[in-house]
């Protein structure tokens, strides 16, 4: 309560014109990147993250935060308008919010996306504010032996969740581990793995690797695509006469799917690798199961569209504690935010605030003001945002590949950065081909060097002795967690495998 | 259902058909191999590296080694998962793993060139003259087919980038404006 007090108090000095003025843009960048074609959110975030170089800290970390609540929203425009999700998460918004559009009332879709959205955003937000920093004060209790298992536990559950197949996700992780690897070893000087590269010999450039694996591999998936989807239809009715908001009254009907919506949102976007996607499904089974109308959910219900989509939000603002507290984001978006910082020259990790406990009134002032953008300018122009979503992939192409260009090169002055960006944008393309998630190599590329120097300084603190990791209580009890962790994933896997066998068979 | 267009530029129009039974094996072992050889590269790394100086008892080889460790464990795991999951979908009727999308190699070779050889041509061409060839390329390749749209974008795009980014927030653009023709 007092951290929470003290956070409260730093706020009046952050608000300021430039603090209002980056949450805007924030929050307007991400809507657009969102509801533009051939842009996710996630891409959004890396095409900005040069440009905040220069900002200061806190300035950067509301721009950043505001791309991130925009965009959250602004993912399901495609998935209502298109039946294309912008993130994955908002697939499961996609079937009732699509059918909704179709009987000519897109407005309603999207305002049932916006207004849960946003409650469950800012609901989140003050979660946020009550325990991200007791949250602090416990990883500075940490020894480097609970670091690294608890490094081990989150790195475990992002690398089996998602994909099918485990052992793709753990090769992406220890893909990222190599990759942060290379440059001089800080404790012994040695130079690995730059093979006669001299550019490599302060590590691999941050900025090159996450905009190369999010954005150009994103570029090369959807150019290469056979098929390219068409522009968005006026669904029953012409499209601009669909723009009628809902009625108050039918904001009631949607106020239990909302609730858990934000409920579930909330407690899972605090598990690293859970994230947006499992909430939003969770949520919307979980919300039909509790609806008085569960025989509507997939034929054009509105508790549909704002039950997933209010626990796809919460995720936002839940996500960012464990990422700003303890250095674990839990998805790409909070990778992106901590590796904004990074470049700012903060380090990872339990000390990543302790020098600057503003951050988090920073970040906690631009969720709010991100949530209350994003309510704005998504209802004043929402006829914008639907014309966004039907300019051709076709300009924007072009336009994604030049911003990478151009923003990578004004980080550091040099081509040879765009030339990397384009190496890792091509290994992107074929992890995302072939089900290797890039997300978890791009956690473990921004936490790599952390987890090597906590491994280091836990077995120099041992004599070289594993038992470390076991007779450190905080550690064992995160050995246990990662245990607990991967049976429950591998049990739900195989039990999801069978599933689509069975049904074809039926 | 989506409406979907066929894009300009396909160099085929049949469907994605499902995997063939006799392809799992090789696309069990192309990815653990290529798992492998990554592991190899690792490891060629770790046995290179020499140390002045090592404070610790892992020292700088120790956590290459162990994420060498990792990927080969990584690629065992995955063979045996894809194996498995293919087989008993094969039992079931129901094909292999889903095949990953039909994509056009074309496109996607074109637009990888493409990009490395702007980056190539920016040095001489400079912004203006290589973005506008660049970005007139790059619709076209994804399907841009109006010419009046395309020599929009060749002067808009490079010119949108100078002003937004060199007149606007004062960002130096690379190649600088005109390259080497234009000092």
């Amino acid at each position: 309560m007092e951290a929470a007090r003290q956070l409260l108090a730093d706020i009046p000095s952050l608000i300021t014109g430039a603090a209002v003025l980056a949450a805007c843009i924030g929050a307007l960048w991400g809507i657009v990147a969102g509801a533009l074609p051939g842009i996710t959110t996630s891409v959004g975030t890396a095409l900005l993250i040069p440009f905040t170089f220069a900002l200061d800290p806190s300035i950067a970390l509301m721009l950043l935060v505001g791309v991130n609540i925009g965009g959250e929203y602004a993912g399901s425009i495609p998935a209502i308008l298109l039946r294309i999700p912008g993130e994955p998460s908002n697939a499961a918004c996609m079937e009732d919010g699509y059918i909704v559009h179709q009987r000519g009332e897109t407005g309603k879709a999207l305002a049932f996306s916006l207004y849960p959205g946003t409650i469950a955003t800012l609901f989140a937000t003050v979660v946020f504010l009550f325990l991200s920093a007791p949250l602090v004060d416990f990883a500075i209790q940490m020894s480097p032996a609970g670091y690294f298992s608890l490094f081990v536990f989150a790195l475990t559950a992002i690398a089996m969740f998602g994909d099918e197949n485990p052992g793709k996700g753990f090769a992406a992780v220890f893909l990222g581990l190599a990759l942060a690897a290379v440059g001089t070893d800080t404790g012994s000087a040695a130079t690995r793995l730059n093979f006669g590269f001299r550019e490599f010999a302060d590590g691999l450039p941050l900025l090159p690797v996450i905009v190369g694996l999010f954005a150009i591999s994103q570029v090369l998936i959807d150019i290469s695509a056979k098929t390219l989807p068409a522009q968005a239809s006026g669904g029953g009715k012409g499209l601009w006469e669909a723009m009628k908001l809902p009625k108050l009254r039918e904001f009631r009907l949607v106020g239990r799917a909302t609730a858990i919506g934000t409920a579930i949102g909330t407690v899972l976007g605090v598990l690293p690798g859970m994230g947006s996607t499992v909430s939003s499904f969770v949520a919307y089974s979980e919300s039909r199961r509790w609806s008085k109308t569960p025989e509507q959910f997939g034929h054009g219900s509105y508790e549909g569209i704002a039950a997933p989509e209010a626990a796809n939000n919460a995720v936002g603002p839940a996500a960012l504690m464990p990422a700003l507290a303890l250095g674990i984001p839990g998805n790409g978006s909070s990778a992106m935010i901590l590796a904004a910082l990074v470049l700012q020259g903060f380090r990872p990790g339990p000390s990543l605030l302790e020098g600057a406990p503003e951050l988090l009134s920073a970040v906690f002032m631009g969720l709010v003001l991100a949530a209350i953008a994003t309510v704005v300018f998504g209802t004043l122009l929402l006829p914008l945002w639907v014309w966004l979503v039907s300019i051709k992939e076709s300009i924007m192409m072009p336009i994604v590949m030049l911003l990478v260009a151009v923003g990578t090169f004004a980080q550091s002055g040099t081509i040879f950065d765009v030339w990397v960006a384009l190496a890792m944008g091509l290994i992107g393309f074929f992890m995302i081909r072939y089900g290797f998630p890039i997300v978890a190599t791009v956690i473990a590329f921004v936490l790599g060097d952390f987890i090597e120097q906590n491994l280091r300084r836990s077995l120099v603190l041992s004599d070289g002795s594993l038992s470390i990791f076991v007779t450190d209580r905080l550690s064992l009890v995160f050995l246990v967690f990662t245990v607990i962790t991967a049976t429950v994933m591998y049990l739900n896997q195989r039990k999801r495998l069978k599933q689509p066998i069975e049904a074809s068979r039926e | 259902m989506t409406d979907e267009v066929p894009a300009a530029g396909d160099d085929s129009t049949s469907p994605a058909a499902p995997a063939r039974g006799d392809n799992v094996g090789l696309r069990v072992a192309a990815t653990a191999s290529v798992i492998l050889a990554f592991a190899g590269v690792v490891l060629a790394g770790a046995v290179q590296t020499q140390a002045v100086f090592i404070t610790d008892v892992l020292g700088p080889k120790g956590f290459l080694y162990f994420v060498v460790g990792g990927l080969v464990l990584s690629s065992i795991v995955s063979a045996i998962v894809e194996w498995r999951l293919a087989t008993a979908r094969l039992a079931a009727g129901v094909g292999t793993e889903a095949a990953p999308g039909d994509l056009s190699w074309i496109r996607f070779f074109a637009t990888a060139v493409g990009f490395a050889a702007y980056l190539m041509v920016l040095p001489f061409g400079g912004f203006l003259v290589s973005t506008a060839a660049y970005s007139m390329g790059t619709a076209a390749i994804a399907g841009e087919r109006s010419k009046a749209l395309l020599a929009a974008i060749a002067v808009l795009v490079p010119l949108g980038f100078v002003i937004v980014f060199e007149v606007l927030l004062n960002i130096e653009l690379p190649g600088g404006r005109t390259g080497l023709f234009g000092n």
